[in-house]
């Protein structure tokens, strides 16, 4: 390897920006949506219907014990497939990725911010 | 939703993708089990540093914790993999010499090691200030050296204290591997992405795989939870009360 090039930092600063700009959008969405997810589990989790915590427990443990990664891609890849299943459309729909990734960190998220909440209550 | 999938070949393999599958989560496994090793010991020693009267000892702990947790893991991953050999020639002539798949799993141990350390370091300290200032206080009265107190007084009990969220960074080292495959590590995460380019049976791979995490998660819970029931001390804090959380 050469010589460090320093300068190169210098000239993509406005596209390294962008970056920084996406990933603080996406971590105040994904915050703000987790706690609010995050409480309505909480809550589900602390009801009195059976059916309601245990499905609100079986969400968070199956959120808590798979990889981010793993998460991210099923949503991406498998999101439109099911959203085609289920609208029975004839073609997949078109979800992108950054939607698909708000919508990944808020249920992720939403698993851990329950557990804090439930510790919270 | 056809899960006979995985009993098909792999093209240009020798073996069905369950085979392949089952060898990523080999890969996973034996990287989180090192990774795991040089946490705790590092961790452990950071975590105790910090709790030190040493100001100096304090300061080189916090500052490796804020470092190594600040980063995100898989930048950590690349500056190990890629720019450490760019910049210290050393490296870069030992790791060429190296297969690459070595290099990954060297690289990924290393780097899972030191990034689970900060945390594991966290959850020492806290269990070491856990205690009360007593106990410490007691152990300097009965003459014993700062080494000794540690020993024989405080790290017995805040190692036990710490046991649940242990437990929680443990499954995190595990399913932190996964991150490994931005390296190119062929562990489970690769292994599952690549059927899904391979087959485009995404969603038979990504069950499969998440069936697997989910497992490994349950098995290392309730292994901690037996080791916590084993070592409780008798009527001492959670002792006797064992089970996961």
């Amino acid at each position: 390897m050469g010589e460090l090039d320093f300068s190169i930092i210098g000239r993509t600063l406005p596209y390294l920006w962008k970056g920084l700009q996406y990933t603080l959008q996406l971590t105040v969405v994904a915050a703000i949506g987790g706690i609010i997810w995050g409480t309505l589990l909480a809550m589900a989790r602390l009801s009195s219907y059976k059916v309601l915590s245990l499905a609100a427990a079986g969400y968070v443990n199956l959120m808590r014990s798979v990889p981010l990664l793993l998460v991210i891609f099923w949503f991406y890849f498998l999101s439109p497939v099911l959203l085609q299943w289920a609208t029975g459309a004839d073609r997949p729909p078109q979800i992108g990725a950054d939607r698909s990734a708000y919508i990944t960190f808020i249920l992720f998220e939403g698993a851990y911010f329950c557990e804090i909440m439930r510790a919270g209550i | 939703m056809n899960p006979a999938i995985l009993l098909e070949q792999v093209p240009d393999g020798d073996g069905t993708w369950l085979m392949s599958l089952a060898s990523g989560l080999q890969y996973t496994l034996v990287v989180a089990a090192f990774a795991w090793i040089i946490a705790f010991v590092l961790g452990s020693i950071l975590g105790v540093m910090r709790t030190t009267e040493n100001k100096w000892a304090v300061r080189l702990g916090n500052a490796y914790v804020e470092l190594f947790r600040n980063i995100p893991l898989i930048v950590q991953f690349f500056v190990w993999y890629f720019v450490l050999p760019g910049l210290v020639p050393a490296v870069k002539a030992w790791v060429v010499s190296l297969d690459p798949t070595t290099h990954q799993f060297v690289t990924a141990i290393v780097c899972l090691g030191l990034f689970t350390a900060a945390r594991i370091s966290e959850q020492v300290r806290s269990g070491i200030q856990a205690l009360p200032r007593g106990q410490r206080m007691a152990g300097y009265a009965m003459g014993l050296t700062q080494a000794q107190t540690y020993q024989y007084v405080l790290l017995p009990v805040a190692y036990r204290i710490v046991i649940p969220p242990m437990t929680s960074e443990l499954m995190n080292l595990i399913k932190n591997t996964a991150v490994a495959f931005s390296i190119g590590l062929v562990e489970l995460f690769f292994r599952t992405r690549e059927m899904g380019e391979l087959t485009f049976r995404y969603f038979e791979a990504f069950a499969a795989a998440t069936l697997t995490y989910v497992i490994i998660a349950m098995l290392a819970n309730r292994i901690m939870a037996f080791i916590e029931r084993r070592i409780a001390i008798p009527g001492f804090i959670s002792g006797g009360v064992g089970g996961g959380h």
